[in-house]
């Protein structure tokens, strides 16, 4: 009696785990599809759906019901890192954006507002930085202009576009032929 | 210009020895991304570069929450520009791998497939180099040396910016993290 219970108890986790099973349910056509070969010497061929009828008019063929197929899941959560790498994309967007909206909207000197908030120190250390940039752009800039009407300026730019045009394609020669070689 | 070009033989070499020696899965890894597919590469190493900016005043804008952060900005600065050149180079020799890799595919001589990643590292940076090195010979020529150095800037550019790219997927996707 002892070993009867005991038996029961061991079992109704197993019969709770298989109740947690996933229900997979085969295509609607299987049953058909199977029972079309099965081929059994001398059996009465079962009545299909317009004989039942005829034989009892009121009688539906039963709804099958099925769960729907199950979908494979994938995990979309992104590392850590990338996602404060996300999070730091979007804060600096938002500040820029913020930034452009307090100059655009409210008139704001925003040189006397970083001033204010960062030091002077900082202020004299970002204008510098943007000094420097602004010289080295517009250097090439004018360089580009000046060069851009002659034939040597021409052909840099045609050697330019056909060089970038030329890199895509071995890449991507180069990316098919390594795969296949691996 | 030749100085030029031996400098960066000297970087490229070095830094991809290290590589090749210390984080060969992690080439490998990006190395594949490309594989799947360059058009997404160097859409996301263009999408990259637009972001530096925008990166660079993050860094500002966070280390300026604190005192000491506001110190801490031009070396945060300087750590950010740190960052993204290194991500580029890594990418530049992963490219550079994928192209040597793609020029010795028939070939069957390694037998391991470090030895085959240092061929295919090698055949790369030579292309690359060789590149560099016809267009500083011609580099004095009036029309010819302009031309040249355009040609070989703009396939330098394209290829820093894809190998640029598969890095950022390969860090977005977590590849890195699953392989460690």
């Amino acid at each position: 009696m002892t070993d009867y219970f005991l038996e029961e108890e061991e079992f109704a986790p197993i019969a709770k785990a298989m109740k947690d099973l996933p229900y997979f349910s085969p295509s609607p056509q299987f049953a058909d599809k199977v029972m079309a070969r099965v081929h059994v010497p001398g059996a009465v061929q079962v009545p299909v759906v317009a004989d039942r009828r005829a034989i009892e008019p009121a009688w539906s063929a039963p709804i099958e019901r099925r769960s729907p197929h199950p979908v494979p899941q994938t995990n979309y959560r992104r590392s850590i890192p990338a996602r404060l790498a996300a999070a730091a994309l979007v804060a600096s967007v938002g500040v820029t954006m913020t930034a452009v909206a307090l100059v655009a909207l409210f008139d704001v000197n925003l040189f006397v507002l970083v001033s204010r908030v960062f030091g002077q120190s900082t202020m004299t250390f970002l204008a510098s930085l943007v000094t420097d940039t602004s010289v080295s752009v517009s250097a090439t800039a004018s360089n580009a202009a000046a060069s851009a009407g002659t034939t040597a300026g021409l052909a840099a730019m045609g050697s330019f576009a056909a060089g970038a045009v030329a890199a895509t394609a071995a890449l991507r020669a180069a990316a098919t032929a390594s795969r296949k070689a691996a | 210009m030749f100085g030029f070009v031996i400098g960066w033989l000297i970087i490229i070499g070095l830094t991809g020895f290290m590589l090749l020696a210390f984080g060969a899965d992690k080439l490998q890894i990006v190395i594949g991304t490309m594989q799947k597919g360059i058009g997404k590469s160097l859409g996301s190493g263009l999408l990259g570069q637009l972001a530096i900016l925008p990166g660079a005043i993050g860094v500002c804008a966070l280390l300026a929450a604190t005192l000491i952060g506001i110190v801490l900005i031009p070396l945060g600065l300087l750590a950010f520009i740190f960052g993204v050149a290194g991500m580029a180079m890594f990418g530049f020799i992963a490219a550079v791998t994928m192209i040597g890799a793609g020029l010795t595919a028939g070939s069957k001589r390694d037998e391991t497939p470090h030895g085959a990643l240092l061929r295919s590292f090698l055949t790369g940076t030579v292309v690359f180099i060789g590149m560099w090195f016809v267009a500083a010979m011609f580099g004095r020529v009036p029309l010819l040396g302009p031309v040249l150095c355009s040609f070989a800037g703009a396939a330098t550019f394209i290829t820093a910016t894809a190998g640029f790219g598969a890095v950022l997927l390969s860090w977005w996707r977590g590849e890195f993290k699953q392989a460690a």
